[in-house]
């Protein structure tokens, strides 16, 4: 159920075009930090799709996604998150051994204040900062903070307060800290120790929005937010146009040629909101994934991405983003 | 940038360990560092430490990194043994001083073993440390630029408020001189003592080898014995410079004895073979044991040598010039 303040501004078939792209509720009340709490059965799951990041170096290879539940409960002022995922061998960062890797989870929060734009799902962006909370079996949660690859650092903010399972299965784990904004975009990772995950190696989900119920919402943040996970277009001719227009040549897709010039693509859709995806391509240098020789310098010094813009008009944009967005498994979100 | 480097002579090292236990005792003894030798001196031939490093990857191939391993603590490394104190001491009991659990590998493990059959078995001591390279795979291999390398000496260091503990460091070091701390969760090497060299003092492990086999000075520093022994003289090498890092602690190969030939008389061949050196350092070696057997024969013709001179090292403090703009450094006299 949406709530009544701003359900006016979804239109009556507001479908989630991914996983992430619907709000889920937050349930409400005091939240708890207990895993085993029994206020979390009353609060509504959100199923987020898990997929591996294999965009960008170091990362793994397509399989098939795992699901991640997220319930939050949240007050008003802090909110707890609970997030459970399959992951059958528990392994903890014991002290005993130096060729062994943690299990661990992140839940990273945006913050898109003045134009109301999320930034890249992976680590955010300069100007566009994403906050972490991270948790790591056997050593506990920190309070991170990053602005793009390779930029994540420890700050000021509070650890959240932690509590953690594993029931042979997998994991569940409850993070609590301070609500910063409303609706909440996350994103969740997790990290398999087993297969010496760690970094960029992991699965994550793209960006999911938790409303928290009596929380302020701004309008036209809230607008902006559905602009960018419209998408009005054929799939179809979206991946005609992303062959003709010679895309194909350095990203990797479905069906097409081991190429690294530049992102994978095979999950796009899983893992970015065609906001994201038309952003980069109206301006291929808004934004560029640092460290990966993905920007050369120009003229006047600052990077400028390898991509070149394209000449595509609007209408054949939203046709590749169409394609691009149905690239990955989708989630969803129910009770 | 500067490079402060290190000349090891192992012609002069006794292996007796004071340089590790100089470092230990100064950075390692405590908070997860217990099983870590930032410097140690190992037996060569050997697996080494930690063991079978020098197979365990890393290293430049071209301008891509070579793919690592790991070591295990308890496997590779070994982990310090706890004692039966409390029963031995205290208990009225017959029992020796023992480890309790018994030790499958440590550091030293194979001391003075070697290779070889008698009479023309063999060995020399390997000190090592890290090489703080001109071109290190740890700081490449770091996506986080965790490591840098400084531009006043060269020291490669590991900013212990980035690491993350991702150890792909560890896995590209080819001289696994990178060690991850399991209790703070990051990783740590050797920090050339870096407080000390800003101050004007020698690393620990240099200053307090009784050998005299260790000098440090800049690499450009032409009054320096570092220059002189590596660029003039050309009797210091690097370690496997076929990892491609650039080492920057040379070493004055070891000289050896003839091997005996069938008739158990004294032959032509050196006792280590030539080239196993060669695997180690380079083709350099050939070159470097001829300049080194020339000078000892000048010098006990009773000519004058340079080179043994600097080897010899009469007085202590002329092992080390660490001067930074003007500083005198080496303190040490006689």
């Amino acid at each position: 159920m949406l709530p009544a303040a701003f359900a006016q501004d979804l239109p009556p078939d507001a479908q989630a075009l991914q996983d992430a792209g619907r709000l889920s509720v937050a349930g409400p009340g005091a939240p708890p930090l207990a895993v085993d709490d029994p206020r979390w059965d009353a609060a509504a799951a959100a199923r987020l799709s898990l997929h591996p990041q294999i965009a960008i170096t170091p990362g793994s290879e397509p399989v098939p996604a795992r699901t991640a539940e997220l319930r939050a409960i949240s007050d008003g002022q802090s909110i707890a998150l609970r997030v459970q995922w399959q992951d059958p061998s528990p392994d903890h960062s014991d002290g005993g051994r130096t060729d062994h890797f943690a299990d661990a989870v992140s839940v990273q929060f945006a913050h898109p204040e003045g134009d109301g734009v999320l930034p890249y799902i992976g680590m955010g962006e300069p100007g566009r900062p994403v906050t972490v909370w991270y948790w790591q079996a056997g050593r506990g949660a920190e309070h991170l903070m990053a602005h793009g690859f390779g930029s994540l650092e420890k700050t000021a903010g509070t650890a959240p307060e932690h509590d953690a399972r594993h029931d042979g299965e997998g994991w569940t784990v409850v993070l609590r800290g301070p609500l910063a904004d409303a609706p909440l975009p996350v994103a969740l990772a997790v990290w398999d120790g087993a297969a010496n995950q760690r970094n960029g190696d992991k699965r994550l989900s793209a960006w999911h929005l938790v409303h928290v119920p009596g929380a302020p919402v701004e309008r036209e943040r809230y607008g902006a937010l559905l602009a960018q996970q419209k998408v009005d277009g054929d799939p179809d001719q979206g991946r005609r146009l992303f062959t003709a227009h010679g895309c194909i040549g350095c990203h990797r897709v479905p069906g097409g040629a081991d190429v690294a010039v530049g992102p994978d693509l095979r999950l796009a859709g899983a893992h970015h909101w065609p906001g994201y995806l038309r952003r980069m391509i109206e301006d291929p240098s808004a934004f560029i994934v640092p460290g990966k020789g993905y920007g050369i310098p120009g003229a006047d010094g600052t990077l400028q991405s390898l991509m070149p813009r394209q000449a595509l008009d609007a209408e054949e944009i939203e046709h590749i983003i169409a394609w691009l967005a149905g690239l990955g498994e989708k989630g969803g979100v129910g009770k | 940038m500067r490079q402060l480097a290190m000349v090891i002579d192992l012609n002069k090292c006794i292996g007796c360990q004071t340089c590790t236990l100089a470092c230990k005792s100064q950075w390692t003894d405590r908070g997860g560092r217990e099983f870590m030798y930032w410097n140690h001196v190992e037996t060569e031939p050997g697996k080494g430490y930690p063991r079978d490093w020098k197979n365990a990857g890393g290293g430049w191939e071209g301008e891509q990194l070579r793919p690592g391993r790991l070591p295990r603590l308890h496997e590779d490394y070994g982990y310090p043994a706890e004692f039966n104190y409390e029963e031995a001491l205290f208990e009225p009991t017959e029992k020796p001083l023992r480890p309790i659990q018994e030790m499958q590998w440590g550091p030293n493990w194979e001391e003075d073993q070697g290779a070889g059959e008698f009479p023309n078995s063999y060995f020399f001591y390997l000190p090592r440390l890290c090489n703080h390279c001109t071109k290190p795979a740890c700081l490449a291999a770091c996506p986080r630029q965790a490591i840098y390398k400084r531009e006043e000496d060269g020291i490669v260091l590991i900013d212990q408020d980035r690491c993350r503990g991702y150890r792909y460091c560890v896995a590209a070091c080819p001289y696994k001189k990178i060690y991850f701390n399991p209790t703070t969760g990051m990783s740590e090497k050797c920090i050339f003592c870096y407080p000390r060299v800003e101050r004007g003092t020698p690393p620990a492990c240099a200053y307090q080898c009784v050998g005299r086999a260790r000098h440090v000075s800049y690499l450009d520093d032409r009054e320096g014995p570092v220059h002189r022994l590596v660029n003039e003289w050309k009797v210091a090498l690097p370690l496997l410079p076929q990892h491609g890092t650039q080492p920057n602690v040379y070493y004055v190969p070891p000289l050896s004895p003839p091997a005996f030939d069938a008739d158990g008389r004294p032959g032509d061949k050196p006792r280590l073979p030539e080239n196993y050196l060669e695997e180690l350092f380079g083709p350099g070696v050939h070159d470097a044991l001829a300049t080194l057997e020339a000078e000892i024969e000048r010098k006990g013709r009773g000519e004058a040598s340079e080179v043994l001179d600097i080897l010899i090292a009469y007085r202590h403090g002329d092992m080390f010039r660490l001067d930074r703009g003007g500083q005198q450094g080496g303190q040490g006299d006689a």
